[in-house]
């Protein structure tokens, strides 16, 4: 034990001396340990993390998908989930809920619009629920037509009722039904995300008929089943009840999918996995660093060797000094990277829109964390000390004290240490190369032309109830109402309601074609994006019409169905032909085979960007809000010089449909803002592991180069002595280095393009190879590679043959 | 013997500075050095021999004084231009031979001649010869390694000539080898001399010495005795 201790304080002191030395290792691993540690906690909530309602992981949602459209799912009809619930024979439990519901909370004084959801009996026992106070749902309130009850989550509890006990039992205007409150649940129940409210599955007002799609199905695996094998067992049940359900309905194929995935977007699963891959590539990369700045100092520190030897220490005591100086140094670069990662990993989650964020996607700090934290210390330390172990284990004693006495500095690795450059260099080349294809990506959606204004715009979600305003011609009237009475209110130049705003990610999708049959057995032209607006809106985001007229402000509820239309979607129905007067057929929504609609085109207006803001589909058909069933749609009120108070607004609404919830407010450009967050925050922190990367790349090859220099020292002195000009001489040198870099930027190169498949769902209007940013990002860290040979020079140039020659 | 000498240091000093303490290396040294010489610089260790001998070869530079070469001061000459005289000019013997390890005998000996930019098959041919003058063309494709210590001085002594230098300095050529491969050398030495060339050698072994036509004693840095030796004298003629 004294040994051991002895041996540390030699270690600590031996760092100590080597200050320099050891504040660079020090440095440049605690960085690379935290932002791995920071990755590996965003892969770990996304992938591998269960939500507290779900600790085994084996939870699974069941959703549908129509053949040949696979990003349009459809729920399940009360009759698919009774016939899977008798017939299935994979899941052990299997119960129905509708997961999102936008719910219309009336209190005393207001109406207010929380987030809901309805559980039946059967998703509370599988998910093992208890309340805090009052009873769950029973199997008989999962009927239809039963008695509305509701349960509350224990913040709604808290803070709209102030925790008062006697709510339970108390009715509740629940989309303006009257619900009991049965029961509220503990604070640690959350389920699927922050619900304040579930209602029982028999509280629907959707489920209208048996064939009505409502449910989201949630379920458990049977042990050893696995989510194909479940598909295939529901797919195989479909198609023996084909021909039980509406034409509507058939054929669709059932997903089954991890529970997690419900809240997971695409987009997110494919930065946390990019990042976290990339952060492998960068602990291993500052692993190969921390090998080479070891070697710099075992080379310096050479002659120490046969001394030791001389003094009868043993190999295995010489390596193990070695190996607990550098581990001593991994771990003060471990607990620096904790630090590190507890500090940068709640702050990227603070960046991202909490809207788009589950519950259990936060940080905590926990020990599988410490634990990662110390296998990255003990790795590098075993990269790090591979090589000197290595030639000290495998040189003689006698060959280590001739080396001390001669002065030779023989490693004999020079061939690992090149392997490692390059292998330094093809990383940091798919580094560079993944950076600068999403750094240009964000560039270009930064940079897109909006074709419309978004500035001074301030966004409203909206929603009206049946019971306050049953018929089209109420929810019409309030509609102008409100609009009229915002457009009153000073700085305000419009305002308008719309379904959906442009590039909103819930845009509506129609498909398209010239004749009623193009759009048989789910078959169309194309699609667009569909907007139920008022003529203002295209005077509000300044969307020019180019052609014909836009909606009346009166525009009657019945009668032809008019439509305006893009320029570009116009010059795909009739090429080279005036769109006007011109009739066309569409499908609106999910459902493939209801019955087209005949559109009248009466104006075509400018292009513009109209979906999501990732998405490439930008053709739009808008048709008039007025003759429209919206229920919840987007108010957007345009201010002269910024957008207006969301104060005067509510204020506004509220004395004039006081009816109306409002609900996330933003402002246009904050909407758009967010929905690239992810991407933005995946590109930002890819620029930081490249240009960290470029700083460890820069480190490398000045230690590999200046070790090397410290090697071969005498031959230098040598060759100085002989006559050769330094600088040649050094050319030469450097040549040699920026060769091995060429090399490995062109492995890193083919290696990056190999990752650009997995990439595409980050990268907006730049190729998955673009040859530009190859060649730059190759280029650039062949010249970075050069410029990192520059100390090396100063070193050859400090060699003095005459002492050198002389110490030989 | 021409009347200009080829080497002519005039009140040369060389001060090293360590931890603040001030060491004369050399003190005023005055010494001409005529083409065809074979000057032995003779004194105990650390009098400054090998000092004197890094300034005449240029891989050092005076601290004061001044230093012609070839009737050209030379003391305060740019890095680069030192070392394009050095490769030009001089041609060196270490005691320990300095030769390169990964290259083979020819290729050690062809060095010197690729950093003046020689056509390849001057230089081939200007490196045979050399190794032919030595007796070692028989070993040209062999490593260093692969030789004994009195082959490979030789090896290091055929380097310095194959350039053809104006001077040869040797220091302690004789110091890593035996007794009889160190005769040797200084035989070989002295048909170089007999030959024309000039020679200059650090040792401080006072029989090797005697091999030169004339000695320089130092002593603290100081020259205190030269000597003129007859038969090597009379050889010089």
């Amino acid at each position: 034990m004294n040994l051991f201790l002895y041996e540390l304080a030699l270690a600590w002191h031996r760092l100590r001396r080597r200050r320099l030395h050891s504040a660079i290792m020090l440095g440049t691993f605690a960085f690379s340990i935290g932002l791995s540690l920071f990755s590996y906690s965003l892969f770990h909530a996304i992938f591998i993390k269960n939500p507290t309602f779900d600790p085994e992981g084996n939870l699974c949602l069941i959703e549908q998908v129509a053949p040949g459209h696979g990003d349009v799912w459809q729920t399940a009809s009360p009759f698919e989930v009774r016939t899977w619930t008798e017939q299935q024979a994979v899941f052990s439990e299997f119960a129905p809920a509708v997961l999102y519901r936008s719910i219309f909370l009336g209190t005393p004084d207001r109406t207010e619009r929380v987030l809901g959801a309805n559980l039946s009996s059967g998703v509370l026992r599988m998910l093992g629920a208890r309340p805090l106070h009052g009873r769950l749902f029973t199997a008989e309130e999962d009927k239809q037509g039963t008695a509305p009850v509701i349960l509350l989550s224990h913040r709604t509890w808290q803070t709209r009722f102030g925790g008062d006990l006697t709510i339970l039992g108390r009715q509740l205007l629940i989309d303006a039904k009257p619900a009991t409150v049965v029961g509220i649940m503990p604070p640690e129940f959350r389920f699927p995300n922050d619900q304040e409210v579930w209602l029982s599955l028999g509280f629907n007002w959707a489920w209208g008929t048996s064939e009505e799609a409502v449910f989201d199905v949630v379920a458990r695996l049977k042990p050893g089943q696995t989510h194909a094998r479940a598909a295939a067992d529901l797919e195989q049940i479909n198609r023996r009840i084909s021909s039980e359900v509406a034409a509507a309905r058939q054929g669709l194929q059932p997903i089954v999918m991890p529970f997690r995935h419900y809240y997971l977007q695409d987009q997110l699963r494919t930065s946390a996995l990019v990042l976290f891959g990339l952060s492998l590539i960068f602990v291993l990369m500052s692993s190969a660093n921390i090998a080479n700045l070891v070697m710099i100092d075992f080379i310096e520190t050479g002659s120490e060797l046969g001394v030791k030897a001389a003094l009868g220490i043993s190999a295995w005591s010489m390596v193990r000094h070695i190996v607990l100086r550098i581990f001593l140094l991994t771990l003060l670069s471990a607990m620096l990277g904790l630090l590190i990662a507890v500090i940068l990993t709640p702050a990227f989650y603070q960046m991202l829109p909490a809207s788009n964020l589950p519950f259990w996607l936060h940080f905590e700090m926990e020990w599988h964390l410490i634990y990662v934290a110390l296998g990255l210390a003990l790795t590098a330390t075993a990269v790090a000390t591979v090589g000197p172990a290595g030639f000290i284990l495998l040189t003689k004693p006698e060959t280590l004290i001739a080396n001390t006495l001669t002065g030779a500095r023989h490693t004999g690795h020079f061939t690992w240490k090149r392997a490692i450059l390059i292998g330094q260099m093809a990383l940091l080349t798919i580094l560079g190369i993944i950076s600068g294809l999403l750094v240009c990506s964000n560039y270009n959606l930064g940079h897109i032309e909006l074709g419309f204004n978004p500035d001074n715009i301030l966004t409203l979600r909206c929603g009206m109830r049946v019971i306050d305003y049953p018929t089209q011609a109420a929810r019409r009237a309030a509609w102008q109402r409100s609009c009229e009475a915002l457009r009153q209110l000073p700085g305000v130049t419009q305002a308008v309601c719309v379904r959906e705003a442009p590039m909103h990610r819930g845009v509506l999708t129609l498909y398209y074609a010239t004749q009623r049959d193009g759009l048989a057995e789910g078959r169309s032209e194309g699609s667009a994006n569909q907007f139920l607006v008022t003529n203002a809106f295209f005077d509000l985001l300044r969307i020019p019409l180019i052609a014909g007229e836009g909606f009346r402000p009166d525009e009657p509820a019945e009668g032809p169905n008019y439509a305006v239309i893009t320029r570009g979607l116009a010059e795909k129905l009739w090429p080279g032909k005036s769109a006007l007067g011109r009739s066309f057929f569409v499908r609106v929504g999910t459902n493939l085979r209801t019955a087209p609609q005949e559109l009248i085109v009466k104006g075509v207006a400018a292009d513009f960007r109209s979906g999501p803001a990732m998405g490439n589909r930008h053709d739009a058909v808008f048709t008039s809000i007025l003759k429209s069933e919206a229920m919840f749609y987007d108010l957007l009120v345009r201010g002269e010089q910024a957008p207006p108070s969301l104060e005067a607004v509510r204020e506004t609404m509220r004395q004039t449909e006081p009816k109306i919830p409002l609900y996330f407010p933003n402002t246009y450009r904050g909407m758009l803002q967010d929905q690239l967050k992810m991407v933005e925050l995946t590109s930002l922190l890819t620029l930081v592991y490249a240009v960290a990367a470029g700083l460890l790349c820069l480190v490398g090859v000045y230690s590999v180069t200046v070790s090397q220099l410290l090697q071969q020292k005498r031959e230098y002195g040598i060759r100085l002595a002989l006559g050769g000009p330094p600088f040649n001489l050094w050319l030469r040198f450097a040549g040699s280095y920026v060769a091995n870099a060429v090399v490995g930027v062109a492995v890193g190169a083919g290696l990056a393009s190999l990752c650009g498949p997995m990439l595409a769902a980050l990268l907006y209007n730049v190729g998955q190879n673009d040859a530009a940013i190859f060649a730059i990002i190759s280029l650039g860290i062949i010249g970075l590679s050069a410029l990192a040979c520059l100390p090396s020079l100063v070193r050859l140039l400090r060699i003095d043959p005459a002492s050198c020659l002389r110490s030989l | 013997m021409s009347n200009s000498p080829l080497i002519a240091l005039d009140a040369v000093t060389k001060v090293f500075l360590t931890d603040e303490v001030e060491t004369h290396a050399l003190s005023g040294i005055h010494l001409d050095i005529h083409k065809g010489e074979y000057v032995a610089i003779a004194g105990p260790s650390g009098c400054g021999k090998s000092t004197l001998l890094s300034i005449l070869g240029l891989l050092d530079t005076p601290t004061d004084g001044t230093y012609l070469l070839n009737g050209r001061p030379v003391q305060s000459l740019a890095l680069a231009e030192r070392a394009r005289i050095r490769n030009r000019e001089i041609g060196f013997i270490f005691q320990s031979f300095n030769l390169i390890g990964d290259l083979t005998v020819f290729e050690n000996v062809e060095l010197p001649l690729t950093y003046r930019g020689m056509p390849a098959a001057e230089r081939k041919q200007r490196a045979q010869a050399a190794l032919e003058q030595v007796g070692m063309g028989h070993r040209a494709k062999h490593l260093p390694s692969q030789l004994s210590g009195g082959q490979q001085q030789r090896v290091a002594v055929a380097r310095a000539l194959a350039g053809s230098p104006a001077v040869l300095l040797a220091d302690e050529p004789t110091g890593n080898l035996d007794s009889k491969n160190g005769e040797a050398v200084m035989n070989l030495l002295a048909d170089l001399h007999r030959g024309g060339a000039t020679i200059v050698m650090v040792t401080h072994d006072t029989r090797f010495a005697r091999h030169a036509a004339r000695s320089v004693h130092l002593f603290d840095g100081r020259v205190v005795e030269e000597n003129a030796f007859t038969k090597a004298a009379e050889s010089s003629l």
